[in-house]
């Protein structure tokens, strides 16, 4: 036996000692069978939800979509069922997550819950998105932040695309809207009405609020809106 | 020889604060304009009491018989909190602190609102509350111009002075016989010149470090010495003198040191600070505006030198961990919400609740032009100067942006607000 290993089992028991304090105080001891030190590598140190929020943000934000939605799943396992107003923290989450969903039309890859295999996942994931959007422009009311963002989720199919424009459009006249996704949405909404000349001037707005705007601001017919 | 010296001190004393006080409420050598003439109103004292709540005056004072508010709503406990690692920053990471303290310096230190009662001339706290103005040159923070009407100010005065009843001067009785040239020498001897400031006047011999002075408190103090040309404002004659012998008698929690001043000393004092004729206030210029620049300016400049730097801490997201997005988001301060939020780049452009409730661009032009965000920024130029705009300096209270700042921000503005 070496020096060491006296120290070793007085530290143990003291460990064992001290930890069992609370339960000291209950009148209950509970005495702990001591145990050969095990070397394992430590865990590494939690991460925080709203540091994990923080980061699926900046992650959104860069356009990487499924970093976005991991960040948030693994922060809120069950944020599937979460409903809006949980808590302010969950709330910001489930806009994130909602958002990464329609701007990759259903499908987050190897995201637990949200990685859209098939058509109808897809569907169903992009309903769940405008819903809890709705669910957060109606807890907010009067922010053009949430107003955007759910006309952004509306415009991406056909059923509402008229309240998605009318509400963009009069955002934008306003000039309320700060999202990228939300002047390509209003560009393409324009599109379709046939009217290109708004159509070009929502895309060039496009262009200056996002850093990656061969991602985000592309043409009604497909080509990149860059350089007009 | 010397009743003649006490004659002129008394008559002195007697035609400053007459010409100190026009209605009771301006204030010593200030431009004109500047001091107020508002009539002195008879104030409730329960109703400046609701008051203190309505305006929040307990998220930076402490306030004599009022509960500290939770500190996710007070200002400088949580600034208190970061700076010494206690309270709800105990738990801090590295990181945070680092991020952090730059930060919160300042806020730290407010003047409590401990023991005003009979201390601080009722008609002076009205008009301190009605027209703030730079009292204390080490403390950044100032006084924030809140929305008060002349009752309302009453009201709070008289809660907080209760005491102070007549708008008589007592200089003749409280001061007879004082020496004015004397308590100058004794201002320098005394080294009150290490924390205070008198402006207009020579200035004051900054001296040794007082006796039972501690050298860790001096920042303290310094930050919260005001600037002894307001004494004449602020105090009657005789709650000087006693103030002056044994400060923490008369407010327990004062960082202002016992000088060890006989009574004939502090009388000595007290008819130097509120005769001794004073030059005019001076207050910062306004900084000439600067060109929008060629440069490109991007967002993250804008945030890191302006937005996030001060704005977002009462302009913020409620949907973070806690919070309400601050005063400036959900109201406080007496302000109704304006729902602002300037934490990041989509919910800057989301703007702020108008008077009639509709959303308006911060970007939007006002009467003159200028962009609100702009025109805020600009008129708290204008505060430091000594006006009191139409519009409400931004930041509230805080030191106004430099003119690099504003040029920032009006460059980016310019070039179309790009991410």
């Amino acid at each position: 036996m070496t020096l060491k290993t006296p120290l070793l089992l007085a530290a143990l028991l003291g460990a064992a000692t001290a930890a069992g304090s609370d339960a000291r105080a209950c009148g209950y001891f509970d005495y702990r069978e001591i145990r050969p030190a095990v070397h394992v590598r430590p865990k590494p140190a939690p991460v925080a939800a709203n540091d994990r929020v923080a980061a699926a943000d900046q992650r959104l934000e860069e356009e990487r979509l499924a970093e976005a939605g991991t960040e948030v799943v693994t922060a809120f396992p069950t944020i599937r069922r979460t409903a809006v107003g949980a808590s302010p923290l969950e709330t910001r989450a489930l806009r994130i997550l909602s958002l990464a969903v329609v701007r990759g039309e259903g499908t987050l890859r190897g995201v637990p819950g949200f990685s859209g295999a098939h058509e109808a996942e897809r569907s169903a994931n992009l309903e769940w998105a405008v819903g809890k959007l709705r669910a957060i422009d109606a807890a907010r009311p009067n922010d053009p932040v949430t107003q955007a963002d759910l006309a952004e989720a509306l415009a991406a199919g056909t059923q509402h695309a008229d309240e998605s424009l009318a509400s963009l459009a009069d955002l934008a006249s306003r000039d309320l809207v700060g999202s990228a996704h939300a002047y390509a949405a209003l560009a393409r909404l324009r599109a379709s009405k046939g009217d290109s000349g708004a159509s070009r001037v929502a895309l060039g707005r496009c262009e200056l609020m996002t850093r990656s705007p061969a991602v985000v601001c592309r043409a009604p017919d497909g080509r990149l809106a860059l350089g007009g | 020889m010397r009743l003649l010296v006490v004659a002129l001190v008394v008559a002195l004393a007697g035609s400053a604060a007459a010409c100190g006080h026009p209605g009771g409420s301006g204030r010593a050598g200030g431009k004109p304009g500047a001091s107020t003439t508002e009539a002195i109103l008879v104030g409730d004292a329960s109703r400046g009491r609701a008051l203190v709540d309505r305006f929040e005056c307990t998220r930076c004072h402490t306030v004599a018989n009022v509960e500290e508010p939770p500190k996710d709503k007070q200002c400088a406990g949580c600034h208190h909190d970061i700076n010494t690692a206690t309270g709800s920053a105990a738990g801090a990471t590295p990181e945070q602190k680092a991020r952090w303290l730059p930060k919160v310096a300042e806020l730290g230190d407010v003047p409590s609102l401990v023991s005003t009662g009979g201390r601080l001339r009722r008609d002076w706290i009205q008009g301190f509350l009605l027209h703030p103005h730079d009292l204390r040159p080490g403390l950044q923070p100032t006084m924030p111009r809140l929305p008060l009407t002349p009752q309302q100010a009453a009201d709070l005065a008289t809660y907080l002075s209760p005491v102070d009843e007549g708008h008589a001067d007592d200089s003749a009785t409280a001061l007879a016989g004082a020496d004015a040239a004397r308590g100058r020498e004794l201002i320098d001897v005394k080294g009150c010149g290490l924390c205070h400031r008198l402006s207009g006047v020579a200035a004051l011999h900054v001296g040794m470090l007082p006796a039972g002075v501690v050298p860790k408190d001096m920042p303290r103090a310094v930050r919260l010495a005001p600037d002894l040309r307001f004494t004449r404002d602020r105090w009657r004659a005789a709650m000087l003198v006693r103030w002056l012998v044994d400060p923490a008698k008369v407010k327990p929690d004062t960082p202002m040191p016992s000088m060890g001043l006989s009574e004939g000393e502090a009388k000595a004092i007290a008819a130097y600070l509120l005769t001794t004729p004073l030059g005019p206030e001076e207050h910062k210029p306004v900084p000439a505006r600067l060109p929008v620049l060629a440069r490109r300016v991007s967002y993250d400049e804008v945030a890191t030198r302006v937005l996030r730097k001060t704005c977002w801490h009462c302009h913020g997201e409620p949907d973070f961990e806690r919070g309400d997005g601050g005063p400036g988001n959900s109201g406080g301060f007496g302000f109704k919400g304006r729902g602002l939020n300037l934490s990041d780049y989509p919910a800057t452009f989301a703007g702020f609740l108008d008077d009639t409730g509709r959303r308006t661009s911060v970007f939007a032009a006002t009467k003159d032009g200028t962009p609100h965000l702009v025109a805020a920024m600009l008129a708290r130029q204008h505060e430091e100067a000594g006006e009191e705009p139409e519009t409400r300096g931004m930041p509230l209270g805080l030191p106004a942006a430099s003119a690099e700042e504003v040029q920032l921000v009006e460059t980016w503005i310019a070039q179309g607000k790009p991410r």
